[in-house]
């Protein structure tokens, strides 16, 4: 077979090749001692803002072609998908530069790592081929296992590396052994091809019904499942989350969630409707799980981190009920739904931050009390994040949710959607109940909080207007999802 | 016209209030500012409403496509009956300008008055901050082309009028009156609520343009009885149960009166000059919806039944903020006979010609309460005309605009609104001149009392007596003006004065009132003019005696005992009911059962599953395992 | 469908049996004399000295990996170089694919510096 050197569009992989131009801009820095570690946020938080204006340019510019034989898509999904991974980035950068202080002599590799795991989140978003999907997974993984244990003297902070990374190379496996058997099965890892090689016509093939198929399809399923932290693969987000510092937990529990999103509606909403009835059983099955068991446990959580940790596992359940609907609309809200998810998230998680004393965080929800009226900033940006979470009108939260559940509904999920439903109610109880504690609750002992820094506001600022732009004006984000799902389809 | 130039004019409050609200801190040590920024944002709200005051007169509104901003919420069939849609947009008509300008106009005034009026309080950015909003909220619900804008709005009103009412929340009496604002409130938008389903479920829609083609077209679906007229009945009273309860109507009065516990400015623009008068408005948007149900009748009903009755409760008062509270009830049934009546041009008159004198009033009580040190019953008072000049005269073109004096702004309105009820409701006609009658009692009774006769001021408050400054007293002059003059501007010629022109596109066409405007003009200007004499006779120079005299006096004295019959038949059966029915059976047996034994067991099986998180991590293998076996057999065995 | 699985279950089953018969026949039936050398741990031939269980320096991990990662960038250069004479003849993109060679390499290089500078190839 002759080797032949792909025609390559340089222009059109400008968001990936600014990332790595940054990345390795900050690797070189970071080798001198002189410059001051703050810098290497800003230098991360400028690529990252390049990065985002040039997909944004493509997006707009309607672009969708295909790069290095068919295995990378630069499309209008994976540019939205570019732009979410790249808000978050941005935001993550922002609330860190003040939280790591700048005498840590270690923080180089910090922004590196955030660097790197972008990009494989970039590269899972764009995967056309199950080999890329997976090469940006590790990439991702491996980052984010090391951006856990961060902070090497906390024994929590090595214990969540540790479990991350021994978890996380557990599912990979799986991951990989589905790949492998979905090769075995289709006779290839290209996945427009395997969705086409599905069906016959009208009529749906053999493919769709060969057991090794469907074991490979499953393990897929488990793979992605612990990437974004389904129920019951979702075991170690919580004491990741925990241990993890809280700006790699705002990290986590955003980006890559999305990513795993990303690979996973690429696959499975075409899929889906071509497939046996009991695959989409399974997803159903398991976003009702997810969304309960999140919500549920999350009542019993005194310490915040925690309860946002199964707050996020409940909210990928939500997004769940978008693919479970397998149709268009699904996926277009599913997406919306990611994009707000990960600005509310971090938003959340940046609050936390804010609420730093002198001797570290304030990780208990008790903690909270008497703060309404003592720090309004700070329980106004609270309010505002969790509300959202909760999905009230007019934060972007609502928004998100009513679009998920019509997509349901126009499939005719009904029952999932009465357990969205529900469980809306449910995770209500426990996110209005931190707004109670800081309006309402008399503060156990005076706390001396830390001066607010300046970036961390300036990230909460952005996140706020964001969610409530996004409530008051969904157009700006919905149509854009939506037309990418539709240039998906021609 | 475009609609940039509304935002604008939507947005400024907006901005002064957040500048306000979040950086009150910092503005707190600088009243002049603080109060300065709440000011110069509804002063922008005003050239911007003049601007669109001036585009509508030329013939330009801002109407269906064009107010169109975008949808909020766009569906392709979230439910059965069709494409759903939320949109938001603005409808700028003649009768939106005239709101507009009552609200801004009227608004700018009392913002500036309160810089002086407010002084040396302690939640001054506060106060700034919220009334700001109230402003953005009452714009929202006077801009919005949809009943679901005007219901945001109609909800944003409610909130900020709740946080006014409470403002001094350390105040018991203040909070419980916020609080019983709201919870009537509650009951009203609960109607305005149903009312609002009704309208989607009929129509499809929440637009005003495509409810009104539609209803005009008769293609309604029928929802309620047997008819398109038996739904448009049910909708137009649902709503107009809102209107009762914001504008403060019979049975829902009773929270306008306790409202008065708010800042005296307040009062004046929320619950005199625009809050309450958002019913009038709602009933003059639907004024097609209304014709076409033939509910009017209803509306007028309520309103000159409530006209009266808070006159007479006027009577009896002795604390001059409630006077006033009372005189605003009754005017508001006034304007809810005209917009009854089919007179929606007359009825939307007599609001803006209210809004400039009732505000003008309570702005007057303040500055009186200002230089009483907050001294209320107007028994304490006395002879204040020499101390208070421009309060007095101030407060007397005021006095005489309500009474219906000739040619002052009252005058015309009330006379327009009378003469139209006229054909139709003759016995409407007769006890709305009887009210007038009242109003000019209790008005001239409360201006006697207050700045004529002897002097009853305690000796170290009348040490202290002064003039309000010039930044209180100016907006009281402005003020003045135009109660004074409007109703000559734009009232004279009935059904074909300018007033009437200008609107005349917005309303259904009015049957011209029969019978001669000159003689009905004459009966009023008698009628207003012997409860003038009336009440100078009485109490030109001797106080309201302290104690009732007779039964009679003593029922109207206690305001009829209505607040201790809701709180003896209503409050106090629900209280008792929810404590022992609801709560102590219900909640704590049966609800309480079901939720904490739901709560319970959601916190069981939560502590079961945290349990589940060991943080051990062979064991999260192990249940992962146990979940991929379960859902693998799942998956590939029941097919 | 399932049952064409049948002979992998056969042989998993077979394969169990097999090992599980065995291995409890020779310990029913062999013969037991244990003594003090037989029972010692086995290091070929020479005397056992101390725990096995001891921890590894960090610092052999560190050097393996960062082995490996240039071992594999050595194995990456062996199909580049027998390809690279092919396409510098007949497709005439000779500098283009030896600039990508070199992009490669450039960046392991500043890698390689990177982790020289950090201190990772130092033992102490």
């Amino acid at each position: 077979m002759p080797l032949e050197i792909p025609d390559i569009n340089w222009s059109l992989l400008m968001p990936q090749l600014v990332i790595v131009s940054t990345l390795l801009i900050v690797l070189v820095f970071d080798m001198f001692d002189a410059i001051s570690k703050k810098t290497l946020g800003w230098m991360t938080i400028v690529g990252a803002g390049i990065a985002l204006w040039s997909s944004i340019d493509l997006l707009q510019a309607g672009t969708d072609q295909t790069q290095f034989n068919e295995m990378f898509r630069i499309d209008s999904y994976s540019l939205f998908f570019n732009i979410i991974f790249l808000v978050s980035t941005i935001l993550v950068a922002l609330v860190s530069i003040s939280y790591l202080g700048s005498g840590d002599k270690k923080q180089g590799p910090y922004y590196l790592l955030i660097l790197l795991a972008t990009l494989g989140m970039m590269l899972m978003a764009a995967g056309n081929e199950l080999i890329i999907v997976f090469l940006g997974l590790e990439l991702m993984s491996l980052s984010l296992y090391v951006l856990a244990s961060y902070f090497r003297e906390s024994p929590a902070s090595s214990e969540a590396g540790m479990k991350y990374l021994l978890l996380g190379a557990f599912a990979s496996a799986f991951f990989l052994y589905g790949i492998a058997l979905v090769y075995g099965a289709a006779g290839t890892t290209n996945i427009p091809e395997i969705i086409s090689k599905l069906s016959v016509g009208d009529q749906l093939s053999l493919l769709s019904e060969s057991p090794l198929f469907l074991a490979g399809i499953f393990l897929l399923i488990v793979g992605f499942g612990f990437k974004v932290a389904i129920v019951p693969f979702h075991q170690w987000a919580p004491d990741v989350y925990e241990g993890a510092p809280t700006t790699i937990a705002a990290f986590i529990s955003a980006g890559p969630k999305a990513a795993g999103f990303a690979a996973f509606l690429t696959i499975f909403v075409d899929a889906l409707p071509k497939l046996p009835t009991q695959a989409t059983g399974v997803i159903v099955l398991l976003a009702m799980l997810t969304m309960t068991v999140g919500n549920v446990i999350a009542i019993a959580q005194t310490n915040i981190k925690r309860m946002l940790a199964y707050s996020s596992i409940a909210h990928a359940g939500y997004v769940m009920i978008g693919l479970a609907a397998a149709n268009p609309d699904g996926k277009s809200s599913a997406m919306l739904y990611l994009f707000i998810y990960c600005v509310m998230n971090i938003g959340a998680f940046g609050v936390v931050i804010m609420a730093r004393t002198a001797d570290g965080e304030n990780l208990m929800i008790s903690d909270y009390a008497g703060l309404g009226f003592r720090k309004p900033l700070l329980a106004m940006f609270m309010t505002l994040m969790l509300l959202s979470l909760a999905g009230f009108p007019p934060t972007a939260g609502f928004v998100g949710k009513l679009y998920v559940f019509k997509s349901a509904v126009e499939a005719r999920h009904y029952w999932l959607v009465i357990f969205g439903a529900i469980n809306t109610a449910i995770s209500a109880f426990y996110y209005l109940r931190v707004v109670v504690t800081m309006y309402m609750r008399e503060p156990e002992e005076e706390l001396e909080f830390k001066p607010y820094p300046p970036t961390l506001v300036i990230g909460l600022v952005l996140a706020a207007i964001g969610i409530l732009l996004i409530g008051i004006l969904p157009s700006l984000l919905l149509d854009q999802a939506q037309s990418a799902v539709q240039s998906a389809l021609l | 016209m475009s609609p940039n130039l509304i935002l604008v004019l939507l947005i400024s409050p907006l901005v002064g209030f957040l500048i306000n609200g979040l950086f009150g801190k910092w503005l707190k040590g600088n009243e002049k500012l603080s109060g300065g920024i709440g000011a110069l944002a509804v002063l922008v709200s005003l050239i911007c409403s003049i601007s669109a005051f001036i585009s509508v007169k030329n013939g330009n509104p801002l109407e269906g496509d064009a107010g169109h901003l975008y949808s909020w919420i766009v569906s392709g069939a979230f439910i059965a009956g069709g494409p759903f849609e939320v949109n938001i947009g603005f409808h700028v008509d003649a009768l939106t300008t005239v709101m507009l300008l009552v609200i801004t106009g009227v608004g700018f005034l009392i913002h500036v008055y309160s810089i002086g009026y407010m002084h040396g309080d302690e939640g001054y950015t506060r106060y700034f901050a919220y009334l700001n909003l109230f402003v953005f909220a009452m714009l929202i619900l006077v801009l919005g082309n949809n009943y679901l804008m005007m219901f945001v709005g109609w909800e944003g009103v409610g909130l900020c009028s709740y946080l006014l009412i409470g403002f001094w929340y350390e105040k018991q009496s203040a909070t419980d009156a916020g609080k019983k604002a709201f919870i009537v409130n509650r009951i009203g938008d609960f109607g305005f609520l149903l009312g609002m389903f009704t309208l989607f479920a009929a129509f499809g829609s929440l637009d005003f343009v495509s409810i009104f083609d539609k209803a005009e077209a008769g293609t309604i679906e029928i929802v309620f009885g047997e008819t398109t007229k038996a739904t448009l009945m049910v909708a137009t009273l649902l709503l107009f149960v809102g209107a009762i309860g914001k504008s403060a109507q019979l049975p829902l009065y009773v929270w306008l009166p306790d409202a008065m516990e708010g800042p005296t400015p307040v009062s004046a623009l929320i619950h005199a000059a625009t809050m309450v008068t958002a019913g009038v408005y709602m009933i003059a948007r639907s004024a097609i919806l209304y014709n076409l149900a033939e509910t009017g009748a209803v509306v007028a009903w309520i309103g000159v039944l409530t006209a009266l009755f808070a006159a007479i409760i006027a009577l009896k008062q002795n604390d001059i903020k409630r006077i006033l509270a009372y005189s605003t009830v009754s005017q508001l049934g006034y304007m809810f006979v005209g917009v009854g009546v089919g007179a929606y041009a007359s009825g939307i008159f007599h609001l803006v010609t209210h809004a400039f004198f009732k505000g003008l009033m309570f702005l007057t009580a303040g500055s009186v309460m200002h230089a009483m040190a907050n001294e209320l019953d107007i028994r304490k008072m006395g002879g204040l005309r020499n101390k208070l000049p421009i309060t007095h005269a101030t407060f007397l073109v005021g006095a005489l605009a309500i009474a219906g004096a000739p040619f002052l702004s009252g005058f015309w309105s009330k006379d327009e609104i009378l003469h139209s009820a006229w054909d139709s409701f003759p016995f409407i006609y007769i006890i709305g001149l009887v009210t007038a009658f009242l109003t000019a009692f209790y008005m001239f009774r409360l201006i006697f009392v207050t700045f004529y006769g002897e002097s009853r001021v305690e000796p170290e408050v009348a040490s202290h007596l002064h003039e309000s400054p010039a930044v209180m007293w100016l907006p009281l002059a402005i003020l003045a003006v135009p109660s004074a003059l409007i109703g000559l501007l734009l009232g004279v010629g009935g059904h074909n004065s300018w007033f009437h022109h200008f609107t005349e596109d917005v309303f259904p066409k009015a049957h011209e009132a029969s019978g001669s405007v000159l003689l009905f003009m004459a009966i009023s200007s008698v009628v207003g003019i012997a409860g003038i004499a009336y009440a100078w006779k009485r109490y030109k120079d001797r106080a309201p005696s302290a104690e009732p005299t007779n039964t009679l006096q003593k029922v109207v004295a206690n305001k009829f005992y209505v607040d201790e019959v809701y709180n003896t038949f209503i409050v106090q059966p629900i209280k008792g009911a929810s404590h022992f029915l609801l709560w102590k059976l219900f909640d704590s047996g049966i609800i309480d059962g079901i939720v904490n034994g739901v709560a319970a067991l959601i916190r069981v099986i939560g502590g079961m599953l945290r349990r589940l998180q060991t943080g051990i991590v062979q064991a999260y293998i192990v249940s992962m395992v146990i979940g991929i076996v379960l859902f693998l057999a799942y998956y590939l065995f029941f097919t | 469908m399932l049952i064409d699985y049948l002979p992998i279950v056969f042989l998993g089953v077979f394969a169990v049996l097999f090992a599980a018969v065995n291995l409890s026949l020779t310990h029913l039936l062999g013969p037991k004399k244990p003594t003090r050398v037989k029972l010692s741990v086995y290091e070929s031939g020479v005397q056992p000295v101390g725990d096995a269980r001891q921890r590894f320096s960090i610092r052999f991990d560190l050097i393996a990996m960062l082995f490996i990662i240039f071992d594999i960038e050595v194995v990456f250069l062996y199909p580049w170089a027998v390809v690279f004479k092919t396409f510098a003849e007949n497709e005439g993109s000779g500098l283009f694919i030896l600039i990508e060679m070199l992009v490669f390499i450039g960046i392991l290089l500043l890698g390689y510096i990177y982790a020289w500078r950090k201190g990772g190839l130092t033992w102490d």
